[in-house]
Order: structure tokens, then C-alpha cells, then sequence
């Protein structure tokens, strides 16, 4: 891919898979990582962050023996993925704008 | 390099972080390998990248929080790159910076525990005198309807027995109707306004302080 994702695109990636669902890391990497190209590495430390800034909350649940550590949208990680989701319609507007529509410039 | 040397060589390149933050990041990696299975050890292992590089992202991270301003969030690119520089120095400053922190607090508690208890007892004793005074508003229309009924029913008869004491009954049962009604407009008032305005103001005050506080200590 070309295009890079950054911190922020990241952070409303994360949040947003979240939203459909708790997920443990290695869950969240895959199915992030069956739309976007992302290192394995990338992700732990967005998660931290987020859940840091009380955007996530993690619990255990048990499996095969050990623990899995499942990720979870709080409140405030609702309210993040709202405004995210509206920035981002605002960018990609913009960005579609910029890139598909050749005629707006033409006739100006 | 096997999974187990990858995670020590990981939690060596972590050590400037707090315990738990380390423990954290490597319980998160065993995991993953966990749920990677073996038969992906290897291929996880490669993909991770050097376990230096790793530690340097996953410090970064843990002093860095982004900024949520929609300014700062189209710069994603430029700040992925600045992590990594700014890394390490960050993790310097982070772990003197904490411990000077906690001496700061704990010198200046002479002056701000006197005056935070002071602002704590002023709130809850304005608290409790809106409280006794309602509580007082109360009890004060209680009484006085429980006095005009007596007075009614004592005077009524009366009337007819010893008009005068029967009048001075009636009219004192009447002089109670009037002061229950005053009081209780008041009493209503109070629960209308009084009493939702203070829980408001009270509710502000302590998550006032405790996001101060909370503020502080996870910085």
C-alpha cells in the first residue's frame, strides 16, 4: 500500500473494530490486519495508549488453561469513536474531492 | 531466536519503564504467541522486528499520548516518526520526572492538605446546613398542620360552649394554616431549586477533585 496510516487513523481503526465487539490482541491484529497492512508489532502500543487515556478497558477470560486478555470499548471509547468516525467522512469527503473529482477544477 | 529469547531480550530493552508496565507489555506478547500458535512462532518472531526497536515504540507510546485536537490528528504520518526520535529521551525525563514529582507532593502536602480539607469541610457543612434547614422546613409544616387540625377541633365545639375561648381556638387554627402554607410554598421551592442546585454544585466540586487528582497521578 502506499498510503501510510497514521497514529490517529490507527487509533479510530482499533476503536472502531472494537465497537462490533471485544477482542483479544492477537483477534484484533488479525482482523485489522485482513483490511490493512499493519506490523504485528504496531498495535500493542496503540492499545496501551488508548487504554491509558480510558478510551479501553481490558478483562480476562479464561481459555485452554491461561488467561486471554479481551479489549473493550468504555464510554468515553464510544464517544472517541463517534468523533472519529465523523472526521474521518470529512477527510475521505475532502480527499475524494481532491483525487476523483478532475471536472470541479476544469470548469473554475 | 525462539519466542522465549525474543521476550527476555524484549522485557532487557524495557527496564527503563515502571514494573507493571513492563509486565504488561510481555504478558501481551505471550499471549500472542499463545494465540499465534508455534506453528507461527517463527513467522511472528520476523514480523516483530528486533525486540530494541519494539521496546523503543512501546516506551514512546507509554509517555506519549495524542493529542486529541483535530489539528494534530492529520499529522499521523510526520508523529509516527517522532516517536522513535523522541523515544528515548522522553523515558529519561519520564523516570526522574515521576520521582520528583511524588518529593514535590509529598513536601508541599504541609500546604495543600490543610487547604484541601479545608475545602472538603466547607462544601459538606454548607452541604449539611442547606440539608438541617430543609430538614427544619419540613418538620415546622408537619407541626403546624398537626396544630391546626387540634386547634380546629377543639375550638369548633367550643363555639357553642365558651364562645371566646372557641374564637381564640379557631383563630389560632387559622394563624397555623396560614404560617403551614407559608412554610410549606417554601418547602417546595427549596426542593424545586435548593436541593437539585446543591447535589449539581456538590457532584462538580468532587469530580473536580478527583480529576485533578487522578490527572495528576497518571501523568
Amino acid at each position: 500500500m502506499v498510503y501510510q496510516i497514521g497514529s490517529a487513523l490507527l487509533d479510530a481503526c482499533v476503536l472502531s473494530v472494537l465497537a462490533s465487539g471485544d477482542a483479544y490482541g492477537y483477534q484484533l491484529t488479525q482482523q485489522i490486519r485482513s483490511v490493512i497492512e499493519v506490523s504485528e508489532s504496531t498495535l500493542y502500543p496503540v492499545l496501551r495508549r488508548l487504554q491509558k487515556d480510558g478510551a479501553l478497558e481490558t478483562y480476562d477470560e479464561p481459555f485452554q488453561g491461561r488467561n486471554r486478555r479481551y479489549y473493550r470499548l468504555t464510554g468515553k471509547g464510544r464517544e472517541m469513536t463517534a468523533f472519529y468516525r465523523t472526521e474521518w467522512s470529512g477527510f475521505k469527503e475532502k480527499i475524494d474531492q481532491l483525487l476523483l473529482e478532475e471536472k470541479r477544477y476544469d470548469k473554475e | 531466536m525462539t519466542r522465549n529469547e525474543f521476550l527476555a531480550e524484549l522485557k532487557k530493552h524495557l527496564q527503563s519503564l515502571a514494573e507493571a508496565e513492563q509486565e504488561e507489555a510481555i504478558r501481551y506478547y505471550e499471549e500472542y504467541f499463545d494465540d499465534a500458535g508455534p506453528e507461527n512462532e517463527a513467522r511472528v518472531i520476523e514480523e516483530l522486528g528486533s525486540p530494541a526497536e519494539l521496546a523503543r515504540d512501546i516506551i514512546a507510546n507509554s509517555t506519549f499520548s495524542i493529542a486529541k485536537t483535530s489539528a494534530q490528528q492529520t499529522e499521523g504520518e510526520a508523529k509516527g516518526r517522532q516517536f522513535k526520535r523522541i523515544g528515548p529521551e522522553v523515558k529519561q525525563k519520564s523516570t526522574g520526572g515521576k520521582a520528583l514529582f511524588w518529593a514535590l507532593v509529598i513536601l508541599s502536602s504541609v500546604i495543600w492538605l490543610p487547604l484541601l480539607f479545608g475545602a472538603v469541610v466547607t462544601v459538606l457543612a454548607l452541604l449539611f446546613s442547606v440539608i438541617i434547614t430543609v430538614l427544619a422546613l419540613v418538620v415546622s409544616c408537619i407541626v403546624l398542620l398537626v396544630g391546626f387540625f387540634l386547634a380546629l377541633f377543639l375550638g369548633v365545639p367550643m363555639l357553642v360552649s365558651s364562645p371566646p375561648d372557641g374564637l381564640l381556638l379557631v383563630g389560632m387554627a387559622l394563624a397555623y394554616l396560614g404560617a403551614m402554607l407559608l412554610f410549606g410554598s417554601l418547602t417546595i421551592l427549596c426542593f424545586k431549586y435548593l436541593v437539585p442546585w446543591c447535589w449539581k454544585q456538590c457532584k462538580r466540586f468532587f469530580r473536580f477533585l478527583k480529576e485533578k487528582c487522578g490527572g495528576m497521578i497518571t501523568q
